[in-house]
């Protein structure tokens, strides 16, 4: 399943947060989304992921169009998100979360809750075994029964991967995951991205860290003030002096041929 | 005196059920209604109207259990697209809104003269019902908690975006557990109407949803165990402070006020020294896999 974003428009009042920006991502590959601060990669994962309305352009899941502003529908078409702070049940454990994940459980009706226990039970026990493998996918095999609110920022980022994965999400959209994380978690977090990568999904990445993009991604798209200024191969990308340019807050003229600062 | 705590443990026991009910909206859905009164009022409205209308107890039972989640699912409805603190000013106005509108419009709700019910013919039957009715608020409130559908409640009450990026639409989430938590509040509030013998508006002031706050928040947020605990401690401070006026000479609306002071006082006590409650909330344990 690969995600399409097609003309995408997003103003907030007078500010064009996005503008006119069109990006494919394939599935079986990773795709990375960079740019400066407050140049809109934010708001093209919120509008991918229904959470706003975008004034124009429409998103697609396998060719699929979807409806803008239902989060809850977006989920269900296989498209799955983390945030830069890590969204979880705080109070819950580890395993609780991962659990929570799982879209196929019919005890989350009353009706279902009460009169058919059998087919409760059995999915949940289908459910426990799957978090149990994804558990160790993800490196918290210890932590089964820790509060995830007393994890690490960056194990915590890999629960709230966990959870996307319990539902098979296809598509998945991950806001720095690499953000604030030790490099030992951060080498684990590439080599998880990248089977996910290999299983065929479709990996939106946007992300500070250069070289994790350069290690990871098969094209990076680059945006600038709302407007894609650049798409291509990671080094090609990174040559490119408007990239470079918009990075340093120049005019294009004005930036290096190459710049160590564009790696960092 | 063993009637008088007969008569307690019934009272308690019907506080009790309106604090599981609670627990089930708040504790672990994260919804704040500061008007859990309503439903009781309706339980007990259902049952003084059909006594008026000569329906008999079972058609009470009936209207009863069918209005509490009737109108639960109505003034659960504004929080769909409004932050919760909203639905705590809305639950609290309706809540008071009902109470008037039983007061003033005398064709619905007897006025202010109330309405008469149905009696219970002992209070040990009383006693035996009420204790009926809270077993199976234990054992529902139990199987929700316990169930994946609790978990997913609890992840509505941690973070609402996170259920609906994990595919759920929190608010047939929240619309749900209000109607089952309603339901066991009205019931409650047909037994009481039952046990008292009378309807009366001023059973279903703004205060009465904060003594089932403070048996909730005493036991413990979250704990079935815990806030039937906490309901029936608020009962016996209530109840035993009423001992002590008698010993007293102090006049009775001064005793009455002292009374809430002293609710208030263990309240405050409570949360700065053991804000999880007298039973915390359990954290749910899983077995490693080899």
């Amino acid at each position: 399943m690969s995600l399409k974003i097609k003309n995408l428009t997003v103003r907030f009042g007078g500010q064009t947060a996005v503008d006119d920006v069109s990006l494919d991502v394939p599935a079986g590959q990773i795709t990375g989304l960079v740019g400066p601060n407050g140049s809109g990669k934010s708001t093209v994962m919120n509008a991918a992921t229904g959470v706003l309305v975008p004034d124009r352009g429409s998103i697609h899941i396998k060719d699929k169009l979807l409806h803008p502003g239902r989060p809850g529908d977006t989920a269900r078409a296989g498209l799955g998100r983390t945030f830069q702070i890590p969204r979880l049940a705080r109070r819950l454990t580890v395993f609780q979360n991962l659990l929570a994940g799982a879209r196929d459980q019919p005890g989350e009706q009353l009706f279902s809750l009460f009169f058919r226990p059998r087919r409760v039970a059995d999915a949940e026990r289908a459910i426990e075994k799957r978090a149990h493998t994804i558990l160790k996918r993800i490196g918290l095999g210890a932590k089964l029964n820790t509060l995830a609110g007393e994890l690490s920022g960056g194990q915590q980022k890999l629960l709230t991967m966990g959870m996307l994965l319990m539902s098979d999400c296809k598509v998945l959209l991950l806001d720095e995951p690499a953000a604030g994380v030790n490099p030992a978690l951060i080498e684990e977090q590439i080599l998880l991205l990248q089977s996910l990568r290999d299983e065929g999904r479709a990996i939106l990445l946007v992300e500070h860290n250069m070289g994790m993009i350069s290690r990871l991604c098969d094209s990076v798209c680059v945006l600038d003030s709302g407007i894609k200024i650049a798409h291509g191969d990671p080094e090609t990308v990174q040559r490119d002096r408007r990239v470079i340019a918009s990075y340093l807050s120049m005019q294009p003229e004005q930036a290096p041929a190459k710049s160590q600062e564009a790696h960092q | 005196m063993i009637e008088f705590l007969i008569y307690m443990g019934t009272i308690a026991g019907i506080w009790a059920v309106l604090a599981i009910s609670l627990n089930l909206q708040f504790g672990i859905t994260g919804l704040v209604n500061f008007g859990q009164v309503l439903p009781f009022a309706i339980g007990a409205y259902g049952a003084g109207i059909a006594t008026r209308h000569e329906l008999g107890i079972p058609a009470g039972v009936l209207i009863s259990l069918i209005a509490a989640p009737v109108f639960g699912a109505l003034v659960v409805w504004p929080a769909r697209r409004m932050a919760q603190d909203y639905w705590a000013l809305i639950t609290l106005g309706l809540a008071e809104i009902f109470r008037l509108l039983m007061m003033n419009v005398p064709a619905l709700g007897g006025g202010v003269y109330g309405l008469s019910v149905t009696r219970m013919p002992g209070w040990s039957i009383s006693f035996s019902l009420t204790l009926a009715l809270l077993a199976v608020a234990y054992v529902i409130s139990e199987r929700v908690i316990r169930s994946p559908l609790g978990r997913m409640l609890n992840v509505i009450r941690e973070d609402e975006i996170l259920a609906s990026t994990l595919g759920r639409d929190p608010f047939r989430y929240q619309r749900s557990i209000v109607m089952l938590s309603w339901v066991l509040a009205g019931l409650a509030g047909n037994l009481y109407a039952h046990v008292t013998g009378y309807v009366h508006e001023s059973s279903f002031m703004v205060i009465e949803t904060f003594v089932i706050w403070t048996a909730m928040i005493l036991g413990g947020a979250g704990r079935t165990i815990g806030v039937i605990a906490g309901a029936f401690f608020v009962q016996a401070l209530t109840t035993s402070t009423r001992f002590i006026a008698q010993w007293t000479d102090l006049p009775s609306d001064v005793v009455a006020n002292l009374r809430l002071a002293l609710v208030g006082l263990v309240l405050v006590l409570m949360i700065v020294y053991r804000p999880a409650g007298i039973f915390a909330e359990r954290r749910a344990r899983h077995v490693a896999e080899d």
